[in-house]
């Protein structure tokens, strides 16, 4: 405790305040900030350019951004005409068309260009077969049923060449 | 506006582009900037940080961020105002980063700092501890009112620079202001009862 100190008024405490916003600037403080500053623009200047500097573009990071932006949008177009639409339409063909798709478009044989430039079969497309109904001939079952002899034959003719195959498979091996 | 002033929007005037394009430009307008605001943006910092080195560290951490946005000199209307907003801003991140100092450190650097004024011993001991005392008032300050209070200390800062390096407008600077007042009186008057 210290009972020697006077009262200190709030205007007695702005005038401490204003005393060290007074303070005197150190001496070489104006050399320092300059030594600093001559620093960082060595330390920048070694530092590799940047893609827009190189490029000659300078200015805030709204322009750069800006700049991003229209080479994004200008790849964008360029696929865009590069690759028209080859998927539209081709659904709606493989729905009508059934099976015959695959007859329409070949197999891929071996990449070779054509006129535009692009691969010929760059617009061929699988579709599967469980996708599209199989027209299967139907089979005359009541041929079958009626004709009996035609069909012992058809089923007794069968197994005996089936039979057939593999005893003259064997027989050279049971010969010796 | 002072003679060193109007030659700064002189230079910005007739420079508008020669800043943006031509580096050599910005190097001499930075420097003009150090040669003007300097001791401005020192003792700013000094009245946060109470240390010498830590406040001429911030002076030039503040013009390296000059140096980085110097694209934007020639759209500056006061560049005295939006110095001292960079270092303030710099100043309260190294405040609020760093560990708090003991009092002592403070007081012993006011003391190295501030001039004696041909004080006697006695004198010069009494001015010390009214100095703690009053520094222990302002660091209980709010955060809000502890700011304004010691930006108005600094003479060549109106109310409204005031307002534009807190981001705020006058008549809120002027309340707080009121408030920081009122409270260092209740503060000081609350030591004295004390003691």
């Amino acid at each position: 405790m210290d009972h020697t100190n006077p009262p200190v008024t709030v205007e007695q405490a702005e005038e401490t305040l204003r005393l060290l916003a007074q303070v005197p600037e150190p001496d070489g403080l104006q050399d320092r900030i300059h030594a600093r500053l001559a620093a960082a623009r060595l330390e920048e200047s070694d530092t590799r350019p940047g893609l827009f500097a190189r490029l000659g573009i300078r200015g805030g990071m709204g322009l750069r951004l800006a700049v991003a932006a229209g080479c994004l949008a200008v790849v964008a177009l360029v696929v865009e005409f590069a690759f028209p639409h080859r998927y539209n339409g081709l659904p709606a063909q493989t729905a009508s068309h059934g099976p015959v798709l695959p007859a329409q478009v070949p197999a891929p044989t071996s990449p070779t260009l054509d006129a535009s430039g692009g691969f010929q079969t760059s617009g061929a497309q699988r579709v599967p077969p469980t996708l599209t109904p199989l027209h299967v001939a139907p089979v005359p079952k009541k041929r079958l049923h009626s004709g009996k002899s035609g069909a012992k034959k058809a089923t007794t003719t069968k197994p005996a060449a089936s039979r057939t195959q593999p005893a003259a498979i064997a027989g050279p091996a049971q010969q010796p | 506006m002072s003679t060193s002033a109007l030659s700064y929007a002189g230079w910005m005037e007739n420079g508008t582009t020669v800043v943006r394009e031509d580096p050599a430009a910005s190097h001499a307008a930075i420097a003009a900037l150090v040669h003007q605001y300097a001791g401005t943006m020192y003792r700013v910092a000094f009245s946060v940080l109470r240390n010498s080195a830590d406040a001429e560290d911030a002076v030039q951490e503040a013009y390296l961020r000059v140096l980085r946005h110097s694209s934007q000199l020639a759209e500056l209307r006061d560049p005295r105002v939006w110095l001292i907003r960079i270092v303030w801003n710099v100043v309260l991140d190294r405040k609020r980063r760093t560990k708090t100092r003991p009092e002592t450190d403070d007081l012993a650097e006011m003391e190295r700092v501030l001039p004696a004024g041909g004080l006697t011993a006695d004198e010069h001991v009494a001015a010390g501890q009214h100095r703690a005392t009053v520094l222990r008032a302002v660091d209980q300050l709010p955060a809000k009112e502890r700011e304004v209070l010691v930006l108005s200390a600094f003479e060549e800062l109106s109310s409204v620079e005031i307002a534009q390096v807190l981001n705020t407008t006058e008549s809120t600077v002027r309340s707080r202001l009121f408030r920081a007042r009122k409270l260092m009186a209740e503060l000081l008057g609350h030591t004295r009862g004390s003691r």
